[in-house]
């Protein structure tokens, strides 16, 4: 009698599913409750990972203050106070619907040299911040304007002077009003830039 | 073999997610359509348990570096890494994702381990224990010496599948090891080949010399076996 030899093919077969069982066989002794744990860390390196991502955004609106510097200087509306080089000014653009605006809106870096935030709370309450080293500013003021660039009007303009709020860093703030009341729509953009004191 | 059941305690608001296939899963994800984080986090439970297992295969050498395996779980499911990695690489015409998943946790925690082995985060003599490589060895086979363990008898469906186990653990560590990453952990023969360090060509020839001693192995055997089945339909 000849031998029965499986032939490559059923062995390929029954190996594939002989690793199948034993995956199976495996997850079967896995322990549920550390699923459940190790699901909710993902989920909160999921949550994380999202916050983080605010920086990117930020660098985004970097960016796009950039561009806008560039335009306005086009324009000629901004004197630069700066002895040569270029003023670190800027707009920061409300490219959000009102209702998003309710939101606290993002923070924005100009190359390191200022950060600035525009806020509007939950009652509608604007504020505008800024903040900037010490080593960049003495006795700096901050003007700020808001302007729709489709018609260059001029809109809400204002002035603060910047503060000592920790060490090394000098910030200041100030109230815009609501948003509502400023009648702000996605098309205005708040345009700032800094007065040297000196 | 049916899938394995969910777990009990999966929140409700995720159980619209039960009737949706992995495929489909796999496009609210990656489109980040509405609802997509839940659809993630769905998923997490079909697959981690995947992941857990496939991890736990290292857990001895992951450990042995110093390398959390439950962090080794949530990295391999961390959003960023699932999308490029494994959702956008997944075939399901090759595969089912539960065994892309487990190939993919697989090959992660090799590449920990060779990580971790380069930066020196070894603390415990390896030759003192039995089964482990040799610390001083630079062979990328080596790693893998103690996966080499005998595959439970449980796994066999019938008498052909019981000789198919004992073929498989009478082969040598060498054969051993082709065979478990080919079959166990799913892997292709490029993978398996960069793993290993070796050629693609090496794992083809390795893998058709352990089924050429399956084949011996079970020559007989499978005769004996048929001839017994035969005798038990007449019966």
């Amino acid at each position: 009698m000849s031998k029965h030899r499986p032939s490559e093919h059923a062995i390929q077969e029954r190996l594939l599913r002989l690793g199948e069982a034993w995956r199976e066989n495996q997850v079967r002794q896995v322990n549920s409750a550390d699923t459940e744990r190790l699901i909710g860390a993902a989920m909160r390196r999921l949550a994380k990972e999202e916050e983080e991502k605010k920086p990117g955004v930020i660098e985004e609106i970097a960016a796009a203050l950039r561009i806008q510097v560039k335009e306005l200087l086009g324009f000629g509306t901004l004197s630069l106070p700066w002895a040569g080089g270029l003023s670190p000014a800027g707009a920061l653009s409300f490219d959000s619907a009102e209702e998003k605006m309710t939101q606290a809106e993002t923070a924005s870096s100009l190359d390191g040299l200022i950060q600035a935030r525009f806020e509007v709370a939950s009652d509608g309450k604007a504020t505008v911040s800024f903040k900037t080293s010490a080593a960049t500013l003495e006795n700096a003021t901050v003007q700020y304007r808001l302007l729709i660039p489709s018609s260059d009007e001029p809109g809400i303009a204002g002035s603060l002077v910047l503060e000592p709020i920790d060490a090394g860093w000098w910030g200041g703030w100030d109230e815009l009003g609501t948003a509502r009341g400023l009648g702000l729509s996605a098309e205005h953009r708040l345009v700032f830039w800094i007065q040297s004191g000196e | 073999m049916a899938d394995l059941p969910l777990l009990p305690s999966m929140p409700d608001f995720l159980k619209p997610y039960e009737r949706l296939s992995d495929i489909e899963l796999r496009e609210i994800i990656r489109n980040k359509d509405q609802g997509w984080r839940d659809a993630y986090h769905y998923l997490l439970y079909r697959i981690m348990p995947w992941v857990q297992a496939a991890v736990a295969q290292r857990a001895g050498s992951l450990e042995r570096y110093h390398v959390e395996c439950d962090e080794v779980c949530v990295d391999i499911v961390a959003i960023k890494t699932f999308e490029r990695e494994i959702l956008s690489q997944w075939n399901p015409d090759k595969s089912s994702l539960k065994t892309w998943v487990w190939t993919c946790a697989s090959r992660y925690c090799i590449d920990q381990i060779r990580r971790a082995k380069r930066r020196g985060r070894i603390e415990t003599p390896l030759s003192d224990e039995v089964g482990y490589p040799d610390e001083d060895s630079d062979s990328k086979e080596s790693e893998f010496a103690d996966r080499t363990l005998p595959l439970p008898d449980q796994l066999a469906r019938d008498e052909r599948d019981q000789q198919l186990i004992e073929a498989i653990n009478a082969l040598n560590p060498e054969l051993r090891t082709v065979i478990d990453l080919l079959y166990l952990d799913g892997m292709t023969q490029d993978d398996a080949a960069s793993v290993l360090g070796v050629t693609r060509r090496t794992i083809i020839n390795r893998r058709n010399k352990a089924r050429e001693a399956i084949q011996k192995y079970l020559g007989n055997d499978w005769s004996d076996l048929a001839a017994r089945f035969v005798r038990r339909e007449v019966a």
